[in-house]
């Protein structure tokens, strides 16, 4: 809504006006930030520890060296540790997650601990990715959908996969371009649109001649809930400006994802 | 038989008097015949004993037999004598004559001129259509809303912003009424323009603090809104043209000073611009809306009022989004004076909200409808006991059904969300009396039920939010009862000074949840549930009025203090499309409390006023801020409006108003850090930033042209912003351009400097 009142205020022959400006923020306390995944491949088992850091340092954030992380899978009780391969980065090759189960993720560092659970959905396959545009279609606006810059055109990539009958699914879509990963956050729940065959599209940025994979991943609503707040802080749009709610404890930032995942490839034509 | 056993007893001092009798009637405008509400009447030889006309404009004054001089009296008009032989109880219905030497002078609140000293209401503010003409406005539209916003204690939403807040109220605490019609959302192209259309009004009167117990339903304040009945004299017609919007108002007797009608629409073309942009060309934006209002009088006795008023705005984006939105009210009313003492209305009301959105893009388009109706049935008897002792009596009964989501695409109809259906019922009386002549009071007492009708689907959560159970029933599924009294008593120390002090408990049903950063029309509105209770306000207050130099000065200083119940807010990283709302919300209690300086000059060449407030609002709930009191984002500490306008000549007059206030309480993140790859915030605290200060100087200028015989127009001239503050709309946050991994604040700004000029004609 934000965007259709600028939009209406520079449509009445009036112009708005965006500049930077200082404001003065409190300085914070170092937090803990936790990005952890399981998946039902082999070889995505990692976890991810970083601090927060104020608003006006330089990212990167500090990497968090020395923790003990450990998954346990609560179905069966094994526990496999993670090893820390790259500052602050902890990963382990052997662990495939199942779909059904529950895996719970333990950090310890500084005399801390972080506990945080997960289940893996029921598996969904990624049937195909329709292109309904050509890419000399569709093109960035500048305009409330705008956003679209160089060469990059806009163009709607359309996943077709059929929501299971029951009731609650979520779904996130991890998009690579040519072997980048992109940074947007797509997420659909079945809510509306329950047991169809699903066509909503995704929007995004792409060139002729483009290898785009997508990764179709069922999460649970935690995640969901998260990756949610996570995409309204990131766009600040949100109702209640705020920290995603996390599923780990201790108040620790971040998240612990564990998910399928079923994955198509295209080039864009 | 107790019950009337009680009612006789209360009654019991009329008849005590020596023979008197009763002189009622109607007091109207002698050319328009549009009746004055609030017009007094009095006995010229001892001004103590008066009454003042009801919103029909009948009155009804008692005196003992004799001869007398009646002084009938309304500012703006020629006071008006009128000899009467009282031998037996008589008719008289009176009009009146528009002062036009007086014309041009602007009539901010009473309608007698020290009516701030003399009634007992407290924290009531009434505004007269001529009150508003001379104030530069945005794109020149006069808007009777946009003037209140000027008077302390009322606060504009903000730029950009829909609707205003009263004495730290949210902006659904207002209980906005047009014609006894509740309105829901009284804003257009998102609160650049109020839903009213000033042609088409007659008189608004806001209460900040104790409204009597007619009105229930809002915790914060009513605003009662009545339309022109149409002259039913003679044709006319008037209207404006201007830069972005024209509106033409057709009115005149369907049989001559019996009956009339009255058509008023407008109609922005802010589209056109966009028609002139290649970026924009597939854009739409605009608004209409029509009121129309037909009254018809089959005797002294009995007449009857039918009026409507159907609005919509209308935005559409590349072809591929639109949303429209919009309220539609009708109001039937039937009027029956038993006797010159007691008055019957019966009002039948209609009133609809809904807006839809329509996504055309996708490969399946489909479009959401959302929709608040209500049916409504109000009746009163309002009893002039004597001249001293009034009552009222009523009842109102509404039944209310919202969609709040319901989803269309070419194959099927779905509902998001569940239906929900309630009826509120209100029962209520109230007295206001003269004790002595020092002493005025006025009680009121409302016992108020919302029954949460069953049908749909209701949830039982757990402490977690997460839903442990559905109920199903088709009884309702929980009552909720309130008994809500309302006190005042004014203390005139002389006929220019007076102390008041007011008690009220109010409570609302109806609950608009709108997010922490902007409004929207498509904000929710939500009623009680099983778990969503009602909100309840309590509040005390106590002002001193003063008026200086024969009336010509008017000063008042009012507090308040004010508590909230079950007031609600979403948690934290709330999602608003969640299926099931209430694991979105979070429950807690408020407090506002302030002191309002009002100075006002009423007469001579310079007029206007100069209002501040100090104050502030707060929350504390559960789960939100470590569960300590944090700022209401409409708290704002101080908030000054000046307002002057100046009579240059007969013809020519200029106006400045200027404001200032505090900037919204907001939510900015402290820190940061990344995760996905992405520049994540770091919040610490709910609302503990502000916005920057917020202030503005309009000017405006009218030229009156020369009066022809059935002729006259004007033209408006209005400069907003005429220092070009680029007052903040939203500061957002984000990567620099310079360097990717800092960060800075951006502010946005909407406005600087929009001239305006529109042409105003009467014939």
């Amino acid at each position: 809504m934000k965007k259709y009142i600028i939009l209406i205020s520079s449509v009445i022959l009036l112009v708005s006006c965006e500049k930077e400006i200082s404001i003065n923020l409190n300085k914070t306390n170092p937090r803990i930030v936790i990005e952890g995944n399981v998946s039902n491949l082999k070889g995505e088992c990692s976890v991810k520890i970083t601090k927060t850091i104020n608003f006006d340092e330089t990212i990167p954030n500090p990497t968090v060296s020395g923790a003990l992380v450990t998954i346990i899978n609560m179905n069966t009780n094994k526990i496999d540790t993670l090893n820390e391969t790259k500052p602050g980065i902890y990963t382990n090759d052997s662990l495939q997650g199942i779909s059904g189960q529950t895996y719970t993720l333990i950090v310890k560092t500084n005399n801390e601990t972080y506990i945080a659970s997960s289940t893996i959905p029921k598996m969904v396959n990624l049937e195909s990715i329709q292109l309904p545009d050509s890419i000399a279609g569709e093109t960035s606006h500048g305009g409330p959908f705008g956003g679209g810059t160089g060469s990059n055109t806009i163009i709607r990539m359309i996943p077709i996969y059929i929501d299971p009958v029951e009731v609650a699914n979520f779904f996130q879509f991890v998009v690579t371009k040519n072997d980048t990963m992109q940074k947007d956050i797509f997420i659909q729940s079945d809510f509306g649109f329950n047991g169809l065959v699903s066509n909503r599209p995704l929007r995004v940025k792409a060139n002729k001649n483009d290898i785009v994979k997508v990764d179709l991943q069922c999460i649970d609503e935690a995640v969901y809930n998260y990756l949610f707040g996570l995409n309204e802080n990131i766009h600040q749009s949100s109702a209640t400006p705020a920290n995603p709610v996390s599923n780990i404890s201790n108040n620790a930032l971040g998240y612990f994802k564990a998910h399928t995942s079923s994955i198509k490839t295209i080039k864009i034509k | 038989m107790k019950y009337k056993l009680f009612i006789l007893l209360l009654f019991a001092n009329v008849s005590l008097f020596a023979q008197s009798f009763t002189i009622s009637g109607y007091i109207s405008d002698k050319k328009t015949g549009e009746t004055l509400i609030g017009a007094t009447v009095s006995n010229k030889a001892n001004k103590q004993i008066g009454v003042s006309a009801n919103t029909y404009g009948f009155y009804s004054l008692k005196l003992p037999k004799g001869n007398y001089e009646l002084l009938f009296s309304y500012i703006g008009y020629q006071e008006q004598t009128i000899k009467v032989n009282l031998t037996e109880s008589k008719k008289l219905n009176v009009t009146m004559n528009e002062n036009n030497v007086q014309l041009g002078e602007i009539v901010i609140s009473a309608n007698r001129e020290n009516n701030r000293i003399t009634q007992t209401q407290m924290g009531i503010e009434k505004l007269n259509v001529i009150t508003i003409s001379k104030l530069p406005v945005l794109f020149g539209e006069k808007d009777i809303l946009k003037t209140m916003q000027l008077l302390p204690g009322v606060k504009a939403a903000g730029e950009g912003q829909s609707g205003f807040t009263v004495r730290g109220g949210s902006i659904d605490q207002n209980l906005i009424l047009l014609d006894d019609a509740p309105v829901y959302n009284a804003s257009h192209l998102l609160g650049f323009f109020s839903t009213f259309n000033s042609d088409a009004i007659k008189d608004v009167t806001l209460y900040k603090g104790t409204a009597p117990a007619q009105f229930g339903g809002r915790i914060s304040s009513v605003v009662d809104l009545k339309m022109n009945d149409g002259n039913n004299q003679g044709f006319g017609a008037n209207g404006s043209i201007g830069l972005i919007s024209s509106k033409l108002n057709i009115e005149g007797p369907i049989q001559k000073g019996k009956s009339s009608f009255l058509i008023s629409g407008r109609r922005t073309y802010a589209d056109l611009f966009l028609k002139l942009s290649d970026q924009f060309k597939d854009n739409q934006l605009y608004f209409y809306d029509l009121n129309t209002k037909f009254n018809y009088r089959f005797s002294d006795k009995d007449q009857l009022f039918v009026s409507g008023y159907f609005g919509r705005d209308v935005l559409g984006l590349n072809n591929r989004f639109a949303i429209d939105w919009g309220n539609s009210t009708a109001t039937i009313r039937y009027n029956h004076l038993f006797n010159d003492r007691l008055f019957l209305n019966t009002s039948l009301i209609y009133s609809n909200y809904d807006y839809n959105i329509n996504l055309t893009n996708n490969a399946n388009p489909f479009s959401i409808l959302s929709r608040v109706r209500d049916w409504n049935i109000k009746q009163e008897l309002q009893y002039f006991s004597n001249n001293k002792n009034e009552w009222r009596f009523g009842y109102n009964v509404i039944y209310h059904s919202v969609i709040p989501g319901k989803i269309t695409d070419a194959v099927s109809t779905e509902n998001l969300y569940d239906l929900r259906n309630g009826l509120e019922s209100a029962l209520y009386a109230s007295n206001e009396r003269q004790i002595n002549e020092k002493i005025k009071i006025s009680f009121g007492l409302r016992l108020s039920d919302f029954a949460v009708l069953g049908g749909s689907n209701y949830y039982v959560l757990d402490n977690n939010h997460n839903i442990t159970d559905t109920i199903n029933q088709s009884n309702p599924v929980k009552n909720y009862i309130n008994l809500e009294p309302r006190f005042s008593v004014n203390y005139i120390f002389d006929n220019s000074n007076s102390l008041k002090a007011a008690y009220s408990r109010n409570t609302q049903n109806l609950h608009l949840i709108n997010n922490s950063v902007t409004t929207s029309p498509t904000d929710k509105w939500v009623m009680n549930t099983n778990i969503i209770k009602p909100e309840i306000g309590d509040q005390i207050s106590l002002g001193y009025f003063r008026n200086f130099k024969d009336n010509t000065y008017e000063m008042s200083i009012e507090t308040y203090y004010k508590w909230m119940q079950n007031q609600i807010d979403y948690r934290d990283a709330a999602d608003e499309r969640n299926r099931v709302i209430e694991t979105q919300l979070l429950y807690g209690k408020g407090r506002a409390y302030g002191i309002e300086f009002l100075l006002k000059k009423n007469k001579g060449k310079l007029t206007g006023w100069i209002g501040y407030t100090l104050s502030r609002t707060e929350k504390e709930i559960e789960g939100i801020n470590n569960n300590d009191w944090y700022p209401s984002r409409q708290d704002r500490t101080h908030d000054i409006s000046i307002v002057l306008m100046y009579d240059i000549s007969k013809r020519l007059n200029v106006s400045a108003v200027w404001v200032y206030q505090t900037g919204n309480a907001v939510t900015f993140p402290s820190g940061k850090y990344e995760v996905a790859g992405q520049t994540i915030w770091l919040y610490t605290e709910r609302n503990a930033y502000r916005m920057p200060d917020y202030h503005r100087l309009d000017l405006g200028l009218t030229y009156k042209f020369k009066e022809k015989k059935h002729f006259n127009s004007e033209l408006a001239f209005g400069l907003y912003n005429a220092y070009g503050r680029e007052n903040a709309y939203l500061i957002s946050f984000d990567q620099s351009e310079s360097d990717p991994n800092k960060t800075v604040a951006k502010q946005t700004s909407l406005f600087r400097w929009v001239p305006s000029i529109s042409w105003n004609f009467k014939f």
